[in-house]
Parts: C-alpha cells; structure tokens; sequence
C-alpha cells in the first residue's frame, strides 16, 4: 500500500525496502543491509533533499 | 422493491417530497429527520435534525447544494445508539462514506431509515449563493435539466468531484426518491419513490401513494450520464498522473498547500479525535526549521506539506469514495478530489476493494486472506 502511495506522489518505490528477517538469521541481516545501500547508492541522493516547497 | 409515484406540481417538488417526509414522522416511521434545509437567507442549504413535523416545512431535501458530506453528521447522531428510528436524507457519496464509517465503528445502522436521493451533483457553496443573490436560479427547472444530466446553469457547473462522479442513485437506502431520466415525465409532475422492505411498503400504501411502472429510460439516462463522467475522470485522471509521475510534479501541485487541515476537516473518512498533524509530532522546534534551512537553502513554511498529504491518503485512501469535499474545502484550489480518488483506487485495487459497496465487507486491513502470508 505505501509503495502504490509513493508511486501516486512521484517518489521513487524503491526507496523504501521490506524484508521479513528472523532475529537468528543475523548473516541475511547483513546482506540485506548491504543489498539495500548498494542499490540506494546507485539511485543517488534523495531529490527531497533539495527540493524546498515539500 | 416496490415502486410508487409521488405526485409534485409545478413549484412544488421540494414541497411535495418535505411533506411526504412530514408524514414519514407524523405516523412515527421514524422519530427525527436529518435532512437539508434552507437558510433564512435562502443563499445556503444546511443539514438540519427535524423532530417537530411542522418544522419540516422550509426544509430543501433535492436542493443541488452540499456543504459538507453528511456522513459525519450521521456519525454524530448514531456513534452511540440515539435509541430513536432516524430518518436520513443522503447522497450516493454520503451513504458510501457511511458505510465506511459503519465500518471504523464512527456510525450505526442499526436504528437509521436511509431515504436516498437520486443526485446529478452539487454546486459549490459560494457559487450556490451567487446563483440565488443574482436570481439565476430555478430549483425546478433545474430538477428538470438535471434530470437529463444537463447540470450547468450559464458558465456555472455542479462541483469537480461531482462532475466526474459514476453515481446517481443513492445505494443502501431504505426509501429511494428519484428523478433522473425520466422521458415525457418532468420532476414537476411526480417523484420516484421506491421501497425495498415489505413493510415499508405497506406503510406507504397507507399514504396513498400509487404503485407506478418505472420507465426503462431512466436506467438509461442514469447509464449514459454515468459513463460520460467515467469517461472524464479517466481523462483528468490519465493527465493528473503525467504530473504527479514525477516528484517535481507533484511538488508543483502541492506547492501552494497551506497545511490549513480543511481537506481533512471535511473528509468524512478522516474521523480521527486527534489527527497526528495536531499533535505535538510536527510542531518542531524553532531552531529545527532553521536547521533545515541551512541545510537546503531555503525551506517552505509551513513545511511538511507533502508529508502531510502522504500520511492521509495512507490512512483514508482505502475508504475514499472520491465526494471531493477535501477540494471544495481547499483555500487554494488545489486538485485533490482526482489525485485522492486515483490514488486511492490504487490501493483499494490491491484488495479488490470498492469503499462503500457493502457494510458487511471487512475493511482490507482489519482482516486478511492466507494468502496474503506466502512469501513474494
């Protein structure tokens, strides 16, 4: 529901990541994390950052 | 469901509709009416709460007028049972958001007579007024055009939202008035009374009200003029999503946002004691905004605008019914009656979810399919 909510105001989906990691899986933990600020890297800063009418 | 004509006259349909309303609480149908009335002006229509019969005079039920949806009304009057038989006159959009209320437990059925009324739309409230102060217009020649789904008067339409609205009848009612779509038959003659419970009915008989033959032309006037407007929502909506496809876009529409609140003060899904935009939450701290504004530049104040309009399509976009009193009541003319409604269907569209379709359908969130637990 939120990604279709973001999609309908312009912001990019992928921003936002949910996984469903069970506190003894520690090691997919660090994956996803890792996973996760790769392909924010890639995607760049944040255009919220600069835009000032938000 | 039984069908009866209500006979009018020229001059006289709001009059013959108040009466026949006046005799619903004379024979004690039901105890108190909530039904539109004229101000003393005449430049504005009111919901009022009617117990006396002979107050029901000046009361305007097929006025092209609504202020505010009336679900919240309603709400007030049934959030606890008000242990009477209440009469409601509603809309198609406001027995929708009532069913929704139902639903988050503001509203009950339970002891409520629903007398719907067929609505080609409202105009809005300042437009309204002009229309009356400058005498330009005619309640019954306006049922009449309306009718047909010609609901201009001069330059001036009924409101956005109403304009793109795929409703005419009022679903859920107990009682139903109609009168669109009639062919040779003008609302200045008779009204569409139509009952789906036996012993209604059988009340209504007693008021003398002849059975009468519905003309296949009013479903289809009622077919057309609903496709027209579908068919304009698809458009404004097709040309609204070019926009809000990007940030910049949907910052440029939301830019002029006051952060007033009166979208949500007059959605009647927004039903929240205290909204979070209220509370302490986004009241920063002074140096907080000067912060921001080192970091940025320059900042809008109030800020938070886009956030604002975010968190409330996540909290009432499911039950939307797209009545777009949020745009009637925006200072500055921001479009928000389609950016809710197609923002909103996109997440009722996950759930196969239509608001204000069935009171016995659970709210998408408040339950879920097994389904719904498999990884993806």
């Amino acid at each position: 529901m939120l990604k279709k909510s973001l999609e309908s105001f312009g912001i990019n989906k992928d921003r936002v990541w949910f996984r469903f990691i069970s506190a003894s899986e520690g090691k997919t933990f660090a994956e996803t994390v890792n996973q996760m600020v790769q392909s924010l890297k890639k995607l760049g800063p944040n255009p919220t950052w600069t835009a000032w009418e938000l | 469901m039984k069908s009866y004509a209500l006979k009018t006259g020229p001059g006289d349909v709001n009059r013959a509709l108040t009466s026949f309303l006046k005799q619903l609480l004379e024979r004690g149908v039901v105890d108190a009416i909530l039904v539109p009335r004229a101000t003393r002006s005449g430049t504005s229509v009111v919901q009022a709460l009617v117990k006396d019969p002979v107050a029901m005079e000046g009361a305007l039920p097929l006025a092209p007028l609504a202020m505010q949806n009336a679900a919240r009304q309603v709400s007030s009057l049934t959030v606890q049972d008000p242990g009477q038989k209440l009469g409601v006159v509603l809309r198609s959009c406001e027995t929708r958001a009532l069913v929704e209320l139902v639903k988050l437990h503001q509203a009950t059925m339970d002891n409520l007579l629903i007398i719907g009324i067929d609505c080609p739309g409202t105009f809005e409230p300042a437009n309204y007024k002009k229309l009356v102060e400058t005498g330009n217009f005619d309640p019954e020649q306006w049922l009449t055009r309306a009718a047909m789904g010609e609901t201009a008067v001069n330059d001036t339409d009924v409101r956005a939202a109403c304009a793109l609205c795929r409703h005419v009848t009022a679903e859920h009612a107990g009682i139903h008035v109609g009168y669109v779509g009639y062919v040779g038959i003008d609302p200045t003659k008779e009204l569409l009374v139509q009952v789906q419970d036996e012993e209604l009915a059988g009340a209504l008989a007693e008021l003398g009200l002849a059975e009468y033959q519905v003309h296949a032309s009013r479903d289809e006037t009622i077919t057309r003029i609903r496709a027209a407007r579908e068919e304009e929502y698809r458009q404004q909506a097709a040309a609204l999503a070019e926009k809000t496809g990007t940030l910049a876009g949907t910052t440029d529409l939301l830019a002029a946002c006051l952060r007033c609140h009166n979208c949500r003060q007059a959605c009647p899904i927004c039903f929240c004691q205290e909204c979070v935009f209220a509370g302490p939450l986004f009241k920063h701290q002074p140096g907080d905004y000067l912060g921001w504004a080192q970091k940025k530049g320059v900042i809008k104040m109030p800020t938070d605008t886009m956030l604002f309009h975010l968190t409330r399509i996540n909290h009432m976009g499911l039950s939307c019914v797209g009545c777009g009193h949020c745009q009637s009541a925006c200072p500055v003319g921001i479009p928000l009656t389609v950016l809710f409604r197609s923002a909103g269907q996109k997440v009722q569209d996950i759930f196969g979810y239509t608001p204000g379709r069935d009171v016995g359908e659970e709210l998408p969130l408040a339950t879920y399919q097994v389904s719904e637990l498999e990884p993806r």
